[in-house]
């Protein structure tokens, strides 16, 4: 294995770079910066459709799903590189989803779903936390019964960050309350329109918009179940394992360092600052190498969880570091939002320390991931009763 | 140097089993233990059979040129040996030797190859290396001074806590040209043999026992033959020897880093077998979150530095000095092993404070090499430098170079 880019993948790097230069104009980063998510603007949705027109929604998938069949090392590249130009990431639909439905989904799943996944028509909110199951996902409660050729679904779901933008919602929820708590769960696909939907709004401290989503005897067809009724939990964590292979990128982290070193470059730092810099150096690459392996090793056929794993913990604790000695060396004037002229960086610093907290429990939080660490990869004694996993 | 592809990850699996054994049946832990405690200057303990089955295995040569009885592959296999060198504690003449057959290999000449690398490769010669000034001098500053006499030169210095000086054969040592060459560059490696005159030996009491030992060279006589890139008719080096020294310290510092990394796994699975077999409270400690915790974050320092080592082999063997990253792989697997060294004390507690447990085996070899490497502020100051004297996004084309 190599911790290198073979020639293809540097073509490929070139030609996402490419992209995003014509692509990232100034009308598409002024509405990023904006800060107002409540609708996307007409760049946004034009970058969007160039990404979906270039098929790179469906990157990975095999082509007779209408993928493009790329490896994942060559969706890693494309998300770094998203991520360090400061895009729009690619939706988690394509990165977690799709591959669910295809390898776990009926005949009938894929027909319905993937062809618009791919097109960029249906686009996903995840539903799985709840006011009350956050870490403990299994405990959810959000229940569909079956009446008829209909589910009718009710509950509420938390942290449902897509729902404003997002065609459809991706619903773990229990249709067996008799059964053992990871066994009576499925997933369905709810078109978010449905009548007895509500989406609250929720802001946050980073900016990004969250929602609370409730169901109030929403009806969907029976045909909108996913793969088969009671294995929703394994259809989840194994999306949560796949997502955790692709969805860590230290793209933004190496943007931010490479920020701070510009930055240090124009301002003069002193050489204590460059030593601090060296630091956070030290560890981006690092957390480049955590991601591009995981990668690799997909690629080769394994799944990497326990290397994806802490390349999750190292990413996105760094990403709390990279933003506090940031904000430190960038001084008072760095404490300037994206909407003040002056703010150095473009105020990019300023807005990703209030987002780093986030990714550090999302996805699966560092504590429950540790324990994965200590008991799958090695091989320690579980603490904890009831489980049927890990 | 070789023009063997890259080794398959089955074929890497394969070379770990038969190295581990290897180590396993020359290099026990009781073996390790006795080399440790014999008395100063003993060497009646020192491990001739270990270098013997290694080079036997043909571990010693597998970098190197096959008419010199090497194995023509890449550097890549040396992370899996010097992995198992530092699970097994094994001396550290083991990457000291094979840093200075890749030198002789990379920078010598014709004749130097065919008369160093097969007494390297075949065991019969082991090598300690002094390639910096120490704790100060994190550049390539010589500490030995080579005066021109007659058809060679003459060495003089005092190096300080050299490892493996007593079981060594030849040292390995930058050395400062006087007066320098026509070419303006005054460092150079020098390969001299610890039996010739005025080469003095004084081993000394460390936290490693007798490994580490004092080097006089008290107007030790070399020929141009024994200076990297030189020869007997012209003793001047012919290329730019600067670049042997630095390249022969990259080198060292990486299987180094591999080396303590291979120490730090080995302390961190000795941990997780006590912490699963040890009770209290009617359960094992290693069920208790705040101890697996302690090992998660263990395990992630300890696969994050090899990576960051592993691709620093990658851009040496190539022949780049690969300062970034290297310094990188220095930094990181120093650390990492040290985290797994005090995670391993406090979670097998009064235990692994015992002599009798062996720990402190690993312990204070993890120490010694961080400190002899120069430790993590010289790592940060090469890092700086490197930061900020190149272009932006360096990660991103070194990863794809």
């Amino acid at each position: 294995m190599l911790a290198e880019l073979t020639a293809a993948q540097r073509a490929w790097r070139d030609e996402v770079r490419q992209f995003l230069t014509a692509a990232m104009t100034a009308g598409l980063q002024a509405e990023l910066r904006s800060g107002a998510p409540e609708a996307a603007g007409p760049a946004l949705t034009g970058f969007r459709q160039a990404v979906a027109a270039r098929g790179w929604l469906g990157i990975t998938w095999p082509a007779e799903f209408g993928g493009l069949g790329r490896t994942t090392v060559e969706q890693q590249i494309l998300m770094d590189e998203f991520a360090y130009a400061g895009a729009p990431a690619l939706d988690l639909t394509v990165a977690s989803i799709a591959p669910v439905i295809m390898r776990f989904g009926t005949e009938a799943n894929r027909r319905d779903w993937l062809p618009g996944i791919a097109s960029g028509a249906v686009t996903f909110a995840i539903g799985y936390s709840e006011p009350e199951a956050g870490t403990d996902l299994a405990s959810l409660r959000t229940a569909a019964v079956l009446d008829g050729d209909e589910w009718v679904i009710s509950g509420v779901k938390a942290w449902n960050s897509q729902a404003h933008l997002a065609s459809h919602e991706w619903l773990l929820v229990r249709t067996d309350p008799a059964a053992p708590q990871h066994q009576g769960l499925s997933i369905i696909v709810v078109p978010l329109a449905a009548p007895g939907i509500d989406v609250r709004p929720v802001p946050t401290w980073g900016g990004l918009l969250t929602h609370e989503t409730s169901f109030a005897g929403v009806r969907v067809p029976r045909g909108n179940l996913i793969g088969e009724a009671g294995h929703g939990w394994d259809y989840a964590v194994g999306a949560l394992d796949l997502e955790r292979g692709v969805i860590a990128t230290a793209g933004d982290l190496r943007r931010a360092v490479d920020d701070l070193r510009e930055w240090a470059a124009g301002a003069g730092a002193d050489e204590l600052a460059w030593m601090r810099l060296a630091e956070l150096e030290a560890d981006v690459a690092v957390a480049q190498l955590f991601c591009l392996r995981s990668a690799q090793l997909l690629d080769a056929g394994l799944l990497p969880t326990v290397l994806a794993t802490e390349g999750k913990i190292f990413c996105s604790e760094l990403r709390q570091r990279i933003s506090d000695l940031g904000l430190e060396l960038l001084g008072p004037r760095g404490l300037l939002t994206s909407d003040e002229r002056q703010a150095p960086l473009a105020g990019r610093m300023e807005r990703m320390y209030r987002f780093a907290p986030v990714q550090r429990f999302a996805g699966g939080t560092n504590e429950v991931l540790r324990d994965i660490i200590a008991q799958r990869g090695h091989g320690m004694p579980r603490h904890r009763a009831g489980r049927g996993r890990s | 140097m070789s023009s063997a592809g890259p080794a398959s990850m089955q074929e890497l699996e394969e070379l770990r089993r038969s190295v581990r054994g290897l180590f396993t049946r020359h290099w026990p832990v009781e073996t390790a233990r006795a080399f440790r405690y014999r008395p100063p200057g003993g060497l009646d303990t020192a491990p001739a059979g270990l270098w013997r089955a290694l080079a036997h295995a043909g571990i010693l040569g597998i970098p190197f040129p096959e008419p010199y009885g090497g194995g023509g592959a890449s550097m890549a296999p040396l992370a899996v040996v010097l992995h198992e060198a530092g699970r097994a504690l094994c001396p550290s003449l083991l990457a000291a030797t094979l840093a200075t057959a890749r030198a002789i290999d990379g920078f010598g000449s014709e004749q130097q190859r065919a008369q160093w690398l097969p007494r390297l490769i075949s065991g019969e010669m082991m090598a300690a290396t002094v390639l910096t000034a120490g704790r100060a001098g994190h550049a390539t500053a010589p500490i030995v001074r080579a005066h021109r006499r007659d058809h060679g030169w003459q060495l003089t210095g005092s190096l300080a806590l050299v490892a493996g000086a007593a079981g060594a054969d030849v040292l390995t040592v930058t050395v400062e040209l006087l007066p320098p060459p026509g070419s303006g560059q005054s460092a150079a490696l020098a390969i001299v043999p610890m039996a010739g005159d005025g080469v003095h030996v004084t081993p000394r009491s460390t936290m490693v026992g007798g490994e580490l030992g004092d080097v006089l060279l008290d107007a030790v006589q070399i020929t141009g033959n024994d200076l990297l890139g030189s020869s007997v008719e012209d003793p001047a080096p012919s290329h730019a020897a600067g670049s042997a020294v630095a390249h022969a310290r990259a080198v060292l510092s990486v299987l180094r880093s591999l080396e303590l990394l291979g120490g730090a796994s080995a302390v961190l699975e000795r941990t997780v077998a006590y912490a699963s077999a040890r009770r209290q409270f009617g359960r094992p400690i290693g069920s208790f979150q705040a101890v697996q915790h302690l090992v998660a974050n263990a395990s992630i320092a300890i696969d994050g530095a090899q990576l960051a080592a592993e691709h620093a082999l990658l851009l040496v063997d190539r022949g780049g000095l690969a300062v970034r990253e290297v310094a990188i792989a220095a930094l990181t697997s120093g650390r990492a092993s040290k985290q797994a060294m005090w995670t391993a004390h406090q979670v097998h507690g009064g235990i692994g404070f015992a002599a009798e447990s062996d720990l402190h085996l690993w312990s204070e070899r993890t120490k010694v090499l961080d400190v002899l490497s120069g430790g993590a502020g010289v790592h940060l100051a090469d890092l700086a430098g490197a930061l900020a004297s190149s272009p932006l996004r360096p990660a991103k084309e070194d990863l794809s170079a």
